[in-house]
């Protein structure tokens, strides 16, 4: 291809123009509304730390009663009972590490008083999550082994809460009140791109959490805790508000409320782990415990659990949509090329006579869709742009301007690889398009079209 | 220079088989004013088209130039009729959004040039056409005589062995045919082979040599006069 090639396929882009602007019109929506949903679908499946996704597995076991419906999802399994959670981690295992987490939440005070307080939602954990999953530190790090149960008043602030309480600077020695106890700050979290809270396995996409405090500390303390709880009704009732009173009755409770994550750098590891749990199940159910018969166990990686949790119906539904919309805007497209690459016929006719390759013919061509397509995909994108801002503003609406909305937009932005993704495709499928109508036009006889 | 053995071309569908041209024999020498004439539906532009290479014929052989065009690849024809043809059309087939300078450019496009000898190239063109000054107009901007100039200036851009004109007048008035005719002859008196399709018996006189087809059958008036065969 030289340069001619490109001045001949910019001069055919002006000849019949309207061709021209109906072909890049019905590329840009067919574009818009597939990478708008594309866009939502891309995001909810992404693997929240993929470099180490693969070797990080959550323990699950089914502790529920034999009332309670099979095991259908693996979100449905509960999570474990503290006590289930402490003698896994004292079990000798295949794992490398393990780390347990839960949920809570408490009002977080800043001695300036120009600030107000704020209510921050949590996860009560130990020493190895941050490790456990590689989270980056802006300031100071993580706290110590023993601090992780002896109760001592520590926390590590997310950068956005760090930057609200003490205006964005290193906040590590200093502190604040944290349910109204005095309690250190020994770390902030640099922005942590993993879009959804894995970890707890709500898999959230309206808010992350704002602060990680010691196990040790918010189970003394009695901080609030959130999220997802199984309890049998008489268990319940005799602990009472499960996230509010009696942590020592909880905690004592085959409640499941713990998560629990082992580091494993096999499959192999992984099943043996299985086998191990399988095995613990088993002994406990000689005391007593897990009445299901065969209780399901679960020891999946990040990316089977990814999987396993799948996409919201509304979406993948709409995406199919979007892609047999987007078919349909194919095949006009293949109407719309034909209609104009036949109106160059005379010129194609004339270019052969006077020796015109087949190869020139079908490179002008060629070039000449590529540009419509690339014009498709650069307008596609503005117009996916507003889609999505649109589907922001409804999915806040939805839930009640409840959610965080930096959060929430991440899921409705368009990243670098999406970018490239909507050139690609448009690239691809034009060519596809254009198939058939470059064929015909390259197949034009020589001087067959010069006698009027 | 062009040389033609035994050739045929017939036009096939599923029920009959049309003889377009039978058993031609011709030989073209270089420098010859060749005109064709003949009815309508004879076979002239079928001629035309065979000795330009825009068809393929279906029996015998065909030289140009020396170069046994039988069998060739569509790349090897197509640079055949860019580097040796050049063609005049009845309707001139000039291309409207495109300036006089840019349609003269249209054939040296397909072949590889430096933009310096391009430009000589077609500035010299259009001044032996007399339209030098007007390379930046576009063809409607210009009366039929003109346009068909510009595509004698096409024609002869790429300095081709062969001028093939189907008819190159029959669009044009008396007046603006002749200053055509009198082009043509300046450029065939520089050496450019010419064979031109003409229904003007006026202007088939004026040719060096004129071939008549009837029905396919190709006729050389210097070797056997339209009389004789009508006899």
């Amino acid at each position: 291809m030289n340069i001619q090639h490109f001045r001949e396929a910019r001069q055919s882009l002006k000849t019949k123009r309207w061709l021209s602007v109906l072909v890049v019109a019905t590329m840009s929506i067919g574009i818009a509304l597939l990478m708008t949903m594309q866009t939502t679908v891309y995001h909810q499946q992404r693997v929240p730390v993929p470099a180490i996704s693969q070797e990080r597995y959550v323990i699950l076991t089914d502790s529920r009663t034999p009332d309670d419906d099979p095991i259908n999802f693996s979100w449905q399994y509960p999570s474990l009972s503290w006590n289930d959670a402490q003698r896994l981690l004292n079990m000798q295992t295949p794992a490398t590490r393990q780390s347990i987490n839960y949920n809570a939440r408490a009002v977080l005070v800043a001695d300036d008083p120009t600030v107000r307080p704020v209510w921050a939602e949590g996860v009560a954990t130990d020493n190895q999550f941050f490790s456990l999953f590689e989270a980056p530190f802006l300031f100071g790090g993580a706290w110590s082994k023993e601090a992780s149960m002896s109760g001592e008043a520590l926390i590590i602030l997310t950068r956005d809460m760090n930057d609200k309480l003490f205006a964005g600077e290193n906040s590590v020695g200093r502190t604040l009140l944290a349910e109204g106890i005095r309690t250190t700050v020994v770390g902030v979290l640099d922005v942590w791109p993993i879009k959804t809270t894995f970890y707890d396995r709500s898999f959230s996409d309206r808010e992350m959490h704002q602060m990680y405090v010691p196990l040790g500390f918010a189970t003394q303390n009695n901080l609030m805790r959130a999220g997802t709880m199984y309890c049998e009704q008489t268990q319940r009732e005799s602990i009472g508000d499960v996230r509010r009173d009696n942590i020592d009755a909880l905690m004592a409770s085959d409640c499941g409320w713990i998560n629990l994550w082992a580091e494993m750098a096999s499959s192999e590891q992984a099943q043996e782990y299985q086998a191990l749990l399988r095995q613990f199940v088993q002994e406990q159910q000689k005391l007593g415990r897990y009445t299901r018969t065969n209780p399901d166990v679960l020891v999946a990686n990040i990316n089977e659990i990814m999987e396993l949790r799948g996409t919201d119906d509304w979406a993948s539904t709409l995406l199919v949509m979007a892609y047999l919309f987007f078919g349909v805007c194919l095949v006009n497209t293949v109407g719309i090329l034909l209609a104009k690459f036949l109106n160059h016929g005379k010129r194609v006719s004339l270019y052969r006579a006077l020796g015109a390759s087949k190869s020139y013919i079908l490179k002008l061509h060629l070039i000449e869709v590529l540009f419509l397509g690339a014009i498709g995909a650069l307008f596609g994108l503005i117009l996916a742009y507003f889609g999505l801002e649109l589907m922001f503003r409804i999915e806040m609406y939805q839930m009640d301007y409840h959610g965080d909305p930096k959060i929430v937009k991440q899921y409705f932005t368009l990243d670098w690889q999406l970018i490239g993704m909507a050139i690609g495709v448009a690239l691809i499928s034009i060519i596809v398009a254009g198939l058939y109508p470059i064929w015909k036009i390259c197949n034009i006889p020589p001087a067959s079209q010069l006698k009027s | 220079m062009l040389k033609m053995n035994h050739v045929s071309k017939y036009y096939r569908t599923n029920l009959i088989e049309t003889h377009a041209l039978k058993d031609v024999n011709l030989h073209v020498e270089e420098g010859e004013f060749v005109t064709i004439t003949g009815p309508s539906g004879s076979g002239k532009t079928t001629f035309l088209n065979l000795a330009g290479l825009l068809e393929n014929f279906d029996e015998g052989e065909y030289f140009l130039d020396g170069i046994d065009v039988t069998g060739l690849s569509d790349n090897a024809l197509s640079r055949l009729r860019n580097e040796k043809i050049g063609f005049i059309f009845q309707s001139f087939n000039l291309i409207p959004d495109l300036s006089l300078y840019n349609n003269v450019e249209v054939p040296l496009n397909f072949r590889s040039m430096n933009s310096k000898e391009r430009k000589e190239r077609i500035e010299n063109a259009l001044e032996l056409v007399g339209l030098a000054s007007r390379k930046e107009h576009y063809p409607n901007q210009l009366s039929g005589g003109q346009q068909q100039r510009v595509a004698i200036a096409r024609a002869i851009a790429g300095q081709p062995r062969f001028l093939l004109a189907d008819e190159p007048t029959g669009n044009l008035d008396s007046v603006m045919a002749r200053q055509v005719m009198e082009l043509l002859e300046d450029i065939n008196d520089k050496g450019t082979t010419i064979i031109m399709v003409t229904h003007d018996p006026q202007l088939a006189k004026r040719a060096s040599r004129n071939i008549h087809i009837l029905d396919g059958l190709v006729n050389d008036m210097r070797e056997q006069p339209l009389t004789d065969l009508a006899v």
